[in-house]
């Protein structure tokens, strides 16, 4: 195992049991227990990331944070590689007219910016639920898996062992089930990893500015922006919240990275 | 070459055009009132609830709809904010200039310091000042950038007070105040925006142009010029450098949508009055129109940046033309 990976899995493995044991362990992260001198503390024992301008126990909420944050991308991403290996190996499993209209498809849409797309879906419906977001999170980032797969699909529409399979008869659907499938997976599966930490920051980008998950449900962006009227006064209300984002962006990078070294190797 | 010119910016008008159509279809097609920001909670009778979608033309079909759109996009016409009651291009206009003033001062960086350091870095791998160098854009490049400009903000506005929290002018500068002192105020507001913005992407070119001079330090006729006595600083420059600078063209087309999201979240944490805040705004407001219209704007900006991107690589490496 390899350093880069080994962070990666320290980093996004000290993250999930953040997540996973962190609310057990924590208050309440919407209880607001003393609106009156307790609100604003810097990091103590019994607040380990001290309280913020409500009273509300930073760390508790940094952990539920966890929770929505990694669970909305983790849920984007898995929907984005569903989609985008189907359409990849459909666009570039088929011949003619629909492989060149769903070529053009794909890349009609990678040009578009994901944001862009994001706000005008979310000026036309409003706010949305943490599962909602998670699905159109998944539903704008495929595309660029789509073209992946479609380019790894193609290539190994060509290799010898296709060949052998379509010489003894396989079905066309069985070919790419069961022998483009799992070498088209590959790159799939570093850019889903790589994801993660685009669609983290995304969602902390559109919480940030107002448009993600609404409060008091706590988020990361959520509370980053909850924290710019108090930065001077309790840093750690930005630099908790902030760092975790760090944390979890890099450990998807690291690991993506090592994956890509394993299951690519040659690229970069 | 006129002809590849002519293809691809008929192939850039068409992307732009199918983008902007899959937004004005999507919005048809999404649930959700299209009024939403003009009726909110407020207790609507059926009878005003008509005459108002007949108003906005929003009980049309969906042909019809993307037909109108069409047609007014065409002629330079959007349609008219729900929440401002202006047409859509004015708005536009007004937040335009803040937003290039500070992508373009973002890209100038890029390519003045960025391309410097990416080289310097790519000559001196293993200095100090070289992983000094890397470790920061690699900091700047993990912080996102709301939080790179928070940071900024708590440091230099809030504790030290060297520069304003936010905003794009003092407000209280005097109206009749000379050249030199409106040039003043405007550097003071940009100096936190722009560092946060160079701070969240010099990474990228500074990476693309490392690796582009690793591939030419060690070149053929690097070794023969080195060999003839060429000085170190001419070879790096001349030999070295220019025919690293062919790859870093393609980047322009790779920063636009960067900058685009940068500028969203940059721009809302200094209430910088650009397309950013005012696309972040309208959705808030649900002002679909104006989403709509400052949506086009940026995919436009995408399809022409990576246009040029193309035709600038093909005039810096004319061997593509042959290809």
């Amino acid at each position: 195992m390899t350093g880069t990976l080994r962070a990666g899995l320290v980093l996004g493995g000290g993250l999930v049991l953040l997540a996973i044991v962190g609310p057990w362990i924590a208050p309440d992260p919407l209880a607001q227990p003393d609106l009156i001198t307790g609100t604003l503390q810097s990091p103590s024992a019994t607040h380990w990331f001290g309280t913020d301008q409500y009273s509300r126990d930073v760390f508790a909420r940094l952990a539920a944070g966890a929770r929505a944050s990694l669970g909305i991308a983790v849920g984007a991403v898995v929907v984005a590689t569903l989609l985008g290996t189907l359409v990849g190996l459909i666009a570039g499993g088929a011949r003619g007219a629909a492989a060149e209209a769903l070529r053009r498809a794909i890349d009609l849409l990678l040009g578009l910016p994901r944001l862009v797309v994001l706000l005008v879906l979310l000026a036309a419906v409003g706010p949305l639920t943490p599962l909602s977001l998670a699905l159109v999170l998944g539903a704008t980032g495929w595309p660029a898996i789509a073209r992946l797969v479609r380019g790894e699909t193609l290539r190994l529409r060509e290799t010898g062992f296709v060949g052998a399979a379509r010489a003894l008869g396989a079905s066309p659907l069985r070919i790419l089930r069961r022998d483009i499938l799992p070498g088209a997976m590959a790159p799939a599966l570093v850019a889903a990893t790589l994801g993660i930490a685009d669609a983290i920051l995304l969602e902390a980008g559109l919480s940030f500015i107002g448009l993600g998950i609404q409060p008091p449900a706590p988020t990361w962006g959520g509370m980053i922006l909850e924290a710019r009227d108090h930065i001077a006064s309790a840093p750690w209300l930005l630099l908790a919240p902030g760092l975790a984002l760090v944390v979890a962006t890099t450990a998807a990078t690291l690991i993506g990275d090592a994956l890509r070294h394993r299951l690519l190797p040659g690229t970069r | 070459m006129t002809h590849w010119l002519v293809r691809r910016t008929l192939d850039a008008a068409l992307s732009t055009l199918g983008g902007v159509l899959l937004l004005v279809v999507l919005v048809q097609v999404l649930p959700g009132d299209p009024l939403a920001a003009v009726i909110r909670d407020f207790p609507t009778d059926p009878a005003t609830l008509t005459a108002l979608r007949e108003r906005w033309g929003t009980d049309l079909p969906l042909g019809t709809v993307v037909a109108r759109f069409v047609g007014g996009a065409l002629r330079g016409d959007l349609g008219t904010s729900l929440a401002a009651g202006r047409p859509v291009t004015t708005v536009l206009a007004e937040r335009l200039g803040p937003t290039l003033l500070l992508g373009g001062l973002t890209l100038l960086v890029h390519f003045t310091i960025g391309l410097a350091l990416g080289l310097w870095t790519a000559l001196h791998p293993r200095t100090l000042r070289a992983r000094v160098i890397g470790g920061l854009t690699l900091v700047g490049y993990a912080l996102p950038s709301f939080v790179i400009g928070l940071i900024l903000v708590w440091l230099f506005a809030l504790t030290w007070g060297w520069f304003p929290p936010a905003g794009y002018s003092d407000p209280l500068l005097a109206s009749d105040a000379g050249l030199g002192a409106v040039l003043l105020d405007r550097v003071r507001h940009l100096a936190l925006p722009l560092t946060t913005m160079v701070l969240a992407t010099i990474a990228v070119p500074i990476r693309h142009q490392r690796a582009a001079v690793d591939e030419t330090r060690e070149a053929p006729w690097v070794v023969a010029a080195r060999a003839r006595g060429v000085s170190p600083a001419r070879l790096a420059v001349h030999h070295i450098w220019r025919p690293a600078l062919t790859p870093i063209v393609t980047l322009l087309g790779l920063w636009l949508p960067m900058l685009v999201g940068g500028a969203v979240f940059v721009e809302a944490v200094f209430a910088w009055p650009g397309i950013g805040t005012l696309i972040a705004e309208a959705t808030a407001q649900r002002d679909v129109p104006m989403v709509v219209g400052a949506g086009a704007l940026l995919i436009l900006t995408v399809q022409v940046g990576s246009l040029l991107a193309d035709l600038l690589y093909r005039v810096v490496d004319p061997a593509q033309d042959a290809a």
